[in-house]
């Protein structure tokens, strides 16, 4: 059994000024498993959308970082940070026994453009584990 | 072996239906080898192991922005002469950037005050790419500064920008000294 809990389980980024670079809250991922090995990987479900119209944010534009990810590539958005375009890892590891251990801590940052009309966008990050018994 | 002629076609397909029987088995097959793709692409990016996790939801706040930049903060009129119109020191290069679906960036002027009295900004003139080529008084294409002006107008974009002109027209009546004064700039945008 493994149980994956994110915290906070949403995250909003605010673009309130020029285009450029936002961040959003830090996201920490706490483990709990019995499996012996095991890693948590995360996607972008579907670009970030503006409800009700066509507008949307492509996957490109939203990047992770995270102890996994490279801190010295800079695909725009700063070193270590990486786009949302590809599932990335987050986390592995071991069997922790009773206790949820703090697995991962994520970094989330949006590149806007002048392009992007005003408006709130939303979209979902799955995070999918892979087990090894 | 799976042959087409498995497919539980209806009795009554006719030998006119021929063309819909072969539309249903095309579509079959081609459902067929799109469920089969989206199997083995999950195979190929996370293996049989995967499992699915909890999921974050994202939102993203985008506010309306515009950003108006001035090439200059100051433009002098040096009125050395006699009365007549005067060309400012410089040209204000105006730059506009916004993610507003429609904006418009308007300017007005104050009047020039000194201690010899006031000028009335209906005597300061303007001349952007877009005021109609008519004289008013201070040459082809100048406009007196009696209100709000529109500068420049346009939908979400990086950059645009607009160069603007600027004459004084002087009289006898105005004492010598010196008079200062504003040019304001305001944007109406919506998103």
């Amino acid at each position: 059994m493994i149980s994956i809990i994110l915290s906070p389980d949403s995250i909003s980024f605010h673009a309130d000024s020029s285009p450029g670079t936002f961040d959003s809250q830090a996201v920490d991922v706490t483990v709990r498993s019995d499996y012996k090995d095991w890693s948590i990987h995360c996607e972008l479900i579907s670009p970030l959308t503006f409800s009700g119209s066509k507008n949307k944010i492509p996957f490109e534009r939203l990047f992770i970082n995270n102890p996994y990810t490279n801190p010295v590539i800079d695909k725009g958005a700063g070193p270590g940070y990486e786009s949302m375009g590809q599932p990335r890892l987050v986390a592995k590891g071991s069997f922790t026994g009773p206790v949820a251990i703090k697995a991962s801590s994520l970094k989330f940052r949006l590149l806007t453009t002048w392009e992007d009309k005003p408006g709130t966008y939303v979209g979902q990050i799955r995070f999918t584990y892979l087990t090894n018994p | 072996m799976w042959d087409k002629s498995d497919l539980p076609i209806s009795p009554i397909l006719k030998k006119g239906d021929k063309e819909m029987k072969k539309n249903i088995v095309s579509l079959f097959l081609f459902s067929l080898i799109l469920s089969t793709n989206i199997i083995l692409t999950n195979k190929l990016v996370y293996g049989d192991n995967a499992h699915p996790g909890p999921t974050l939801q994202v939102t993203a706040i985008i506010e309306p922005c515009i950003n108006i930049t001035l090439s200059t903060d100051a433009i002098v009129f040096n009125c050395k002469g006699a009365p007549g119109i005067y060309n400012a020191d410089h040209n204000v290069i105006v730059t506009v950037g916004s993610n507003c679906g429609n904006w418009t960036v308007k300017c007005s002027a104050t009047p020039l005050k000194g201690d010899g009295g006031t000028i009335s900004s209906e005597r300061i003139f303007m001349k952007t790419p877009d005021t109609p080529n008519r004289d008013t008084g201070a040459g082809a294409g100048f406009e007196p500064m009696s209100g709000e002006k529109v500068v420049l107008t346009g939908s979400s974009t990086e950059r645009k920008e607009a160069t603007l002109e600027f004459k004084l027209k002087t009289t006898w009546e105005d004492k010598a000294g010196t008079y200062t004064g504003q040019i304001n700039y305001t944007y109406l945008a919506s998103p």
